[in-house]
């Protein structure tokens, strides 16, 4: 055997076994991510998660995207501000470092930050969707209490949509420490820990403020790692039915999305998968 | 004055403690040099500079022969240009054949695998990396000038890409960058055993993606940011240049792509930096940090060329002197670009590179002389023997 031929040899036998490793090591970290009892189950329908359209005709896999929305709070004359919740101090603890001499700076000038990584907490139809519902219900009274007809139209369609057809998924909470979260929030039934990050910048101040109010101000973006969801072959048939349309998002005041549920699994790595998906509403 | 030269001709043995070439490309190049070498006699005799005498040329011509005869037999070379121009035609015809395999496999897999179930998925996925890496190795150990086995070996690589791109779709495994780690211990594994300098190049791109990405989650940024944070290639860059000392007989155009990506790896975070100061990790003010990275980038680039020149590693020469132009290129526009009329602009810029080039023709000058190399006035002896 040449020497060529024993180092063509060698280097075959390694690459087999990274092969086997690879593959070895994804696939046992999946079953431990299955094993036992799910971290989280979730029961979610067509709300929460669409119908992915990416490439159709080249691509036959079956994919949901988890549809989740963010909290806001209504600011007067400042527009709707996201994730009231993600303050300086909570920033703090996730690892965000903010100097004193910074404070009296342009916004052209503050420092950078680079996407972090973090555990978010998913919570479905809880109190941050209420108060959604509540502020939706709320600009729909004022608006009529102000007898502004053109808008009441939009706002009460916004409450109708809001109702009926937005995610009552919503992002609550995020963390370094998945378990001190899941005893901060121990319903798994209502609460979703999954891995994810989130995004910090600083925007131009209000110019409707004082000047000596005038500072940069905070802004925040959080993003689950992973939210396409793959749809095993056994629910191929409820998956053809409920992507039968051509126009795969959501819409208001067009044909409706056809009704599916699907019950969403965590698992100790909290990596998702689909116990069981069916078509049809949920029941009551 | 040349001794006469015995005529018996070496039995092929490939090996290279006996002076042979390692591998194909030392080989070929050696192929070159007697070419060369044949033509710059012929030059010679026809000027009436040197006539070897008829047993000096038949022993040289039976040596070279026979030299030739033999890399042929053992590595497939080319002894003449026209063999040349058809293996460049084949590189390129193996090259466009690997990409589009590559991508037929792709999108095969995607246009069918929602049909399987999740086992048999997983298997066709597990399947299809293995026998196209048993292809690739295969043609590798068989192939002398290993044109399909570099082929196979592409392919081999998308397959196993795909691999654990899908399996992980499949089960809704979070995205890590140690999936880059495997496929560059892939990639490097089949650079090694085809020689192919495309692998090698997918490879360090993957291990320089993990480094990069793995540093970056120790200061806690989520790994698919790397690009925001430029410094976080410096590690990749140093690793890299690294192991182009390690001893590479068998691939002698391995070491150069190892100092190009490590050049590359520093330079241009360094270029970036050096416009984009808020981006660095370091706790200076913005414009403190782009003079730094502006002193280094100069300082760095010429230190480079030097380094170059002396080790005589072109490739790196060549790298140095592109970034050490960008770097002067980018400071002249920042300086002059908003005033100054283009005109002028331009004139000056071009201006640069002539004096540029004079101080690397007085470099070449100096280099030259310090050598004893001949100059071009210098008279040729009587006897016909040069130096």
């Amino acid at each position: 055997m040449g020497p060529r031929m024993r180092r063509v040899l060698i280097l075959t036998a390694a690459a087999l076994l990274l092969i086997a490793a690879a593959n070895g090591l994804l696939l046992w970290n999946v079953a431990s991510n299955r094993a036992g009892e799910p971290e989280a189950e979730l029961l979610l329908t067509e709300r929460e998660l669409l119908v992915q359209p990416s490439w159709r005709e080249e691509n036959s896999g079956r994919f949901l995207g988890l549809h989740y929305q963010y909290v806001r709070n209504i600011q007067d004359g400042a527009g709707r501000q996201a994730n009231p919740w993600l303050d300086k101090a909570k920033l703090q603890t996730i690892g965000y470092r903010f100097r004193k001499e910074d404070a009296g700076r342009e916004t052209k000038d503050m420092p950078r930050y680079p996407r972090k990584a973090v555990y978010l907490v998913l919570e479905l139809d809880g109190a941050a969707y209420q108060q959604a519902l509540a502020q939706a219900a709320a600009e729909v009274e004022s608006l009529r209490l102000a007898g502004k007809a053109e808008q009441l139209q939009s706002a009460s369609e916004r409450l109708q949509q809001a109702r009926d057809k937005d995610s009552r998924l919503f992002v609550v909470d995020a963390g370094l420490d998945a378990q001190a979260l899941r005893q901060r929030y121990p319903n798994r039934q209502q609460y979703a820990i999954v891995p994810g990050y989130v995004r910090i910048w600083w925007l131009s101040p209000w110019q409707g403020l004082p000047d000596q109010e005038k500072r940069p101000r905070l802004s925040s973006h959080l993003s689950i790692a992973h939210d396409q969801i793959f749809v095993p072959l056994e629910y191929a048939g409820v998956f053809a039915d409920i992507d039968g349309r051509k126009d795969h998002g959501r819409s208001v005041g067009k044909s409706p999305v056809p009704k599916f549920q699907v019950r969403l699994a965590f698992g100790q790595r909290l990596e998702p998968w689909i116990r069981e998906m069916r078509a049809g509403q949920a029941e009551p | 004055m040349f001794s006469p030269l015995s005529t018996n001709r070496r039995a092929p043995s490939g090996n290279a403690d006996e002076g042979s070439p390692a591998s194909r490309e030392a080989a070929q190049q050696a192929v070159e040099r007697i070419q060369a070498f044949r033509r710059e006699l012929a030059h010679l005799a026809d000027r009436e500079v040197l006539h070897l005498s008829v047993e000096q040329q038949q022993a040289v011509e039976a040596y070279h022969q026979g030299r030739l005869e033999e890399w042929r037999l053992l590595f497939d070379v080319d002894t003449h240009s026209q063999g040349r121009q058809f293996s460049q035609g084949m590189k390129i015809a193996s090259f466009l054949a690997a990409l589009g395999l590559g991508a037929a496999v792709f999108f095969l897999f995607h246009r069918f695998w929602g049909y399987f179930s999740i086992i048999w998925q997983a298997g066709l996925l597990i399947a299809a990396s293995i026998g196209t890496l048993l292809a690739a190795m295969h043609c590798a150990a068989r192939e002398r000038q290993v044109y399909f086995a570099k082929l196979f070996g592409l392919v081999a690589l998308t397959c196993f890409v795909l691999n654990l791109v899908l399996l992980g779709q499949l089960f809704n495994v979070t995205p890590s960058p140690k999936v880059l780690l495997a496929w560059a211990a892939f990639a490097f594994s089949l650079a090694y055993a085809t020689e192919a300098r495309l692998l090698l190049a997918a490879a360090i791109l993957c291990l320089a993606g993990f480094l990069s990405a793995q540093s970056g989650t120790w200061s806690g940024m989520y790994w698919l940011s790397v690009g925001e944070q430029p410094e976080s290639y410096f590690p990749a860059a140093v690793l890299l240049f690294a192991l182009s000392f390690l001893p590479h007989r068998l691939y002698p155009a391995f070491p150069p792509m190892y100092r190009v990506w490590a050049l590359l790896f520093w330079f241009v975070p360094v270029l970036v930096l050096s416009h984009w100061g808020s981006g660095s990790l370091l706790p200076l003010p913005s414009r403190q940090v782009e003079w730094l990275y502006q002193v280094a980038g100069f300082a760095g680039s010429a230190g480079v060329i030097t380094a170059g020149i002396r080790r005589h590693w072109p490739e790196t020469v060549q790298t140095g002197l592109i970034f050490f132009t960008l770097f002067l290129y980018t400071k002249f526009y920042d300086w002059w670009w908003d005033w100054m009329p283009k005109y002028l602009f331009f004139a000056l810029a071009g201006l640069a590179a002539v004096l540029v080039l004079l101080i690397l023709q007085r470099l070449r000058g100096r280099s030259l002389g310090s050598r004893g190399g001949v100059s071009s006035n210098a008279s040729v002896p009587e006897n016909g023997v040069v130096g």
